[in-house]
This record gives C-alpha cells, structure tokens and sequence, in this order.
C-alpha cells in the first residue's frame, strides 16, 4: 500500500463526517462545500464529493432544495436532517474518542 | 477561426468550442460509464454536470464570451477522473443500495420510557401499537404460571437497547392510522403494477435475485409466525395441563379423582423423585414454549445477535436436562419392577360337581371379577391402595376334586422384597357349598407402591365336572389334552388344551 492510498483512505473516512459538520452550520450548495473542504486541503478531486451528497441524502441524512443562481445554472443547497444530526452527534463521539487513541498511541511510541 | 457549438445545461446556456465540446462529452461519457446503474447514478451525473456549468459560468464574462479547450481541461482536472472517485466510493454505493434506514427499521428496548428494560415500550414502538396494549398482553397472556417473566427476562437479554439517537429514530415507524393504511395500500398497489411490469421486462436480469430474497424474507417471516403460534398454543396447552390436567388419571380416592401429584407418589419409589419429574416437566415444556416463541419472534423481527443465539442453545439444554431427568427418574423406577415375587395365599378344595364363581362386587366400574389385563381403576382409602380385577386359570386336575389356589405377586428391586409386597396384598375368597366367592378388588399398602400387584385364581378342574363363570360353563376335556389347540371357544374366553383359559 502505498502513501498516497493510505492517505486518500483516511481523508475518505473522515470526508463524510466533514460534510455533515459543514452543513450542520449552514446550508451550502457543492460548490460552497467544495470551497471549505479544499481550504481544509481534505480533498484532492472535486468529483470525490458528488457520490457522498447522494449516498448522505439517499440516507436521509441530508436533504436539498433548489435555488436559481444569478450568474449560472440553478443551485442544489443541502442542509443538514434531524437524522442527520443525531448522525454528526454519534460521530463527533466517535472522533473524539479515536483522536484521543490516536494522540495516546503516537505519543507512547 | 473555431467552430463553437452552444450547450445547455440545466436551463443555463452557454457556447463552447468544438474541440473543447469533444473533450468535454468524452468525460461525461466515460463518467456515465463509471457510474453504471449503481443507486442514485443518475443524480451524481446530473450533479457534476451542474458542478462544470457553475465553473464554466466563473470562467465567462463579458469579455470572454466562449468556454476553451484548456478551461475544459483545466476544469476536468480538478474534478478527476471518473475512474478515480468513481472507483472509490462503489463499495459504499453498494452499501447505499441495500435497503436504507427508512426501511431498515430496526427492534430496539427503550428503557427511557419503560417500566422495566423498556421490552413492550420497544415493540410497540417498533408496531406502532399503543405500549398499554403490548403491556396488557404481556400480563393477560403470559403472566399466568410465571411465563410471562421468563418470556420478559428472554426478550431483555436478545433485544439491544436503543444507545444513541440514531437507535432512538431508527425504532420509529409511521403510526398506523386510516390515512398511513390507506396510502400504505395504494402504493403498495401502485408498487405491485410496477413491480410485475418490470418483472415482466427483466426477468432474466439480476432483479430476480432480489426477488427471490424478498419471497425468502416472506417465508421467513411466515415461518416465524408459524413458530409462535406453536408456541402459544403449547403454551396454552400446558396452562389446560396444569389447570384442568389433575383430573386426568383414572383412579379415585375419598376426594374424588387422584392428582397427578398423589399418582406419581404412588408409582415412583422416592418421594423426592416426584419433585424431580415436576422439575424435568417444567423444564421440558418450559423450555420447548420458550424455544419456539424465541425462534419465532427472532425469525419474525430478524433480531440477530449473539444472545439469541445463546438464549437459544441454553433453552435447548434446558430442555435436555428435563429429559435427562425424567430418563433417570424413569430408570430408577423401572428398577424397582426388576424382580417378581409370588406367594400361594391359600389352597382351598371342593367336592363340587359343578363350582359356581360368584362375583362380588361393589363398583359399577368393574361389574366383572375378572381382568381384562388393562389399567383398573385404582382408588385410594386411607392407607390402602384398591385395584380391582383377578387373573383366572383353569388347569386339569389330578384327581376328582376342585383345587383352588389363590396367588398373589408383585414386583421390586430384590426377589426378597417381591415377596414382601405381594405378602401385604389382601383378597376376599371364601368357599361355601358349591359356591366360590370372588371379590373384584384387592388391596395394598400405600408405601408398598403400585408395583404390578396382582392376584391369580388357579383353579384345577376334575374331568367331567365343570365351572360356571359369568353365566358361562367352562370344562375340560381330557381327551383333548394332547392336542395343544383350541378346545373351547366360548363367548367371553378361549380355553386352551394346555389348561389355560384366555378372557377374551
């Protein structure tokens, strides 16, 4: 296994969870989520996020209306579901407790 | 000069150029490809699209009116390639094609707004029935000899608690109203058109899998139903068993008829043995109840876990116990028929010419003297143990005179305490004139237990006289003696040339 792939397997892990956090403040059309989550360095290729929208909202963790868009094509705005949220709750959980592992082992070694 | 093509995307229009178009369809064709028919395909081909017009409408202004080759180029590296996040992400879109959420609705305890662990407030949550009713059921229906606390203890063990707010949504479903029904049944309609539409265009195709596993699902659920309702109805038969049952043994005592509990301390040798086969009796049946109600419900609610599991394999050796004991008791007491004992009573003798039997008896159950080798009816008068019936013989005799012998036998562990049981056996007989009185019953002692005691009447019979029993004249024939055959047939007996004579 080479870096690349270990690394593109750890951000693929968290990348869901980033979406929820993301949209858990605001709602925000891709290319809004996009913008974040390349400033955060978390995504390499933009088409990575198209397949998790779907899966989040076939999940009913997420949910979109429509909007226009002054200068181009009509914009998906998702916002976050109270199934969702619930969701982003269990894994906040879930990353505190594997940062701590994390920080624990690491510093032990 | 280039050639521009004009494209629109999603109501939005804008003109590209044609070898930058070619560029441009060729990925969204291989994006097409890499997407195949997995779950929501056409949505994040749709997405993206919308995605490059969004970047294409950043890239136009006033001054630059047409999308280029590198714009595209440029646009399409940052998006990937296909195969690069498509690829990745298909083992989570075959997990978005299994059955989501909604459908995954799943049986959790809700200890929060229970009364114990939260079992009925869990079911009904997962029926959409008012908890008042599961609860009500549970004590209408289970409560009555203990059930319903091993059933509730059981059901504690397999269902998980709902922990998190997700469990907590999960174990909800649509209440069930008028409306929900209605609208329920009308998609269901509406589905079931479909359904055999498509069904009919792509048999061949992989639905049939699913399919299939939705017709397995259906006969699973059946059969779960199936097991609780065997369930329900063992256990309906052990409450008739346990309420009405006691009345179930031929015999009688003062009281009434005997309870299972004084026949089996009349059979058993020890009295703890009796105590045992209750044990081994609610442990079996207890166990074969619980059994198939546990497998139904799990078969029923697809509850799937290691204490289903366990609950399953220890109800299982439950029930193995009960039977081991019962085989042990069984055992222990068949020891006790191992040996017979028989002692000669008395001998009496008759000058008679033809010996009249008469029968006395005083129960309207056994108008006859004579066994007919079945299961009397026992009864029990303070220490004593009644049976009635009397084993007749008939033999030659050796001289010209009657001989009576009246033998008694019984059963035990030694031959020594044969003897001592079949010793306490009393029986009326008496002689007087022509006439041999016979009573229909016999007596033992209770702690003797009923161990096979009998009493035989052998009676030798002189050539040329005869008996007459039940208003029938029984003989023997010498000059038939040899001949090892039917001598006689009467209407209530076979009278054998060997001297023995079978009541029919």
């Amino acid at each position: 296994m080479s870096l690349e792939n270990t690394q593109a397997q750890m951000r693929k892990g968290i990348l869901e969870f980033c979406i929820l956090s993301i949209l858990d403040k605001k709602e925000a059309y891709p290319s809004d989520i996009l913008e974040a989550l390349k400033q955060a360095k978390l995504i390499v290729v933009e088409g990575t996020l198209y397949p998790l929208l779907t899966r989040l909202k076939n999940m009913e963790l997420l949910t979109y209306r429509w909007e226009e868009s002054p200068s181009g094509p009509p914009r998906k705005y998702y916002s976050i579901t109270k199934i969702g949220k619930a969701f982003l709750e269990e894994l906040n959980a879930t990353w505190t407790e594997l940062h701590e592992a994390v920080q624990k082992i690491t510093e032990n070694n | 000069m280039k050639k521009t093509i004009s494209v629109n995307i999603k109501g939005y229009n804008f003109l590209i150029e044609e070898d930058a178009y070619e560029t441009l369809s060729n990925y969204l064709e291989r994006l097409k490809q890499n997407l195949g028919h997995q779950n929501g395909a056409a949505e994040i081909f749709e997405d993206i699209e919308i995605r490059i017009a969004e970047l294409f409408s950043k890239v136009l202004s006033d001054k630059k009116q047409v999308v280029e080759l590198e714009d595209v180029n440029r646009i399409l590296a940052n998006l990937g390639d296909p195969s690069d996040f498509i690829e990745q992400d298909e083992a989570f879109e075959k997990e978005a094609t299994e059955p989501n959420w909604k459908e995954d609705r799943r049986m959790y305890r809700d200890p929060k707004h229970g009364v114990i662990a939260g079992v009925c407030k869990g079911i009904s949550n997962y029926l959409n029935i008012d908890v008042v009713i599961v609860r009500a059921l549970f004590i209408l229906v289970f409560m009555i000899a203990g059930f319903g606390v091993a059933f509730y203890i059981l059901l504690w063990i397999i269902i998980p608690k709902a922990k998190s707010s997700i469990d907590r949504l999960k174990m909800r479903g649509k209440p069930i109203t008028v409306e929900t029904v209605k609208s329920e049944v009308e998609e269901a309609g509406e589905r079931v058109n479909k359904a055999s539409k498509k069904f009919a265009k792509t048999f061949a195709e992989s639905e049939t899998y699913d399919r299939l596993r939705s017709i397995g699902n259906l006969i699973t659920k059946a059969f779960g139903i199936f097991l609780l309702f065997i369930g329900f109805s063992s256990l309906i038969t052990f409450l008739v068993f346990i309420i009405g049952g006691f009345q179930m043994i031929p015999a009688q005592t003062e009281n009434g008829f005997l309870s299972i509990s004084e026949f089996t301390s009349i059979i058993l040798s020890n009295p703890s043995d009796s105590q045992w086969l209750w044990i081994a009796f609610y442990l079996m049946s207890g166990s074969w109840i619980l059994f198939f109600m546990i497998t139904g419900f799990n078969l029923l609610f697809q509850l799937k876990n290691r204490w289903t599991k366990m609950s399953i394999i220890s109800l299982i050796f439950l029930g193995a116990i009960g039977i081991a004991i019962s085989i042990y008791v069984g055992a222990r007491t068949g020891r006790d028929f191992a040996i017979e004992g028989e002692i000669e009573n008395q001998v009496l003798t008759s000058s008679a010419n033809q010996l009249q039997i008469i029968q006395e008896t005083t129960s309207s159950l056994e108008p006859h003297v004579v066994s007919d080798g079945k299961f009397g009816v026992i009864s029990i008068e303070g220490d004593q143990i009644t049976n009635h019936g009397i084993h007749f013989e008939f033999i030659p005799s050796k001289d010209s005179l009657f001989h009576i012998h009246q033998y008694f036998s019984a059963h035990g562990l030694s031959h020594r305490k044969a003897i001592d049981k079949a010793t306490r056996i009393q029986h009326q007989m008496n002689l007087t004139g022509d006439s041999l009185w016979v009573s229909s019953k016999y007596q033992f002692p209770v702690s003797d237990k009923m161990r096979d005691q009998e009493v035989y009447i052998t009676i030798e019979i002189p050539n040329q006289k005869s008996i007459i029993l039940d208003k029938q004249i029984i003989d023997f024939n010498p000059e038939n003696e040899l001949k090892n055959e039917v001598i006689s047939q009467k209407k209530h007996g076979i009278l054998y040339s060997n001297g023995k004579f079978k009541m029919k």
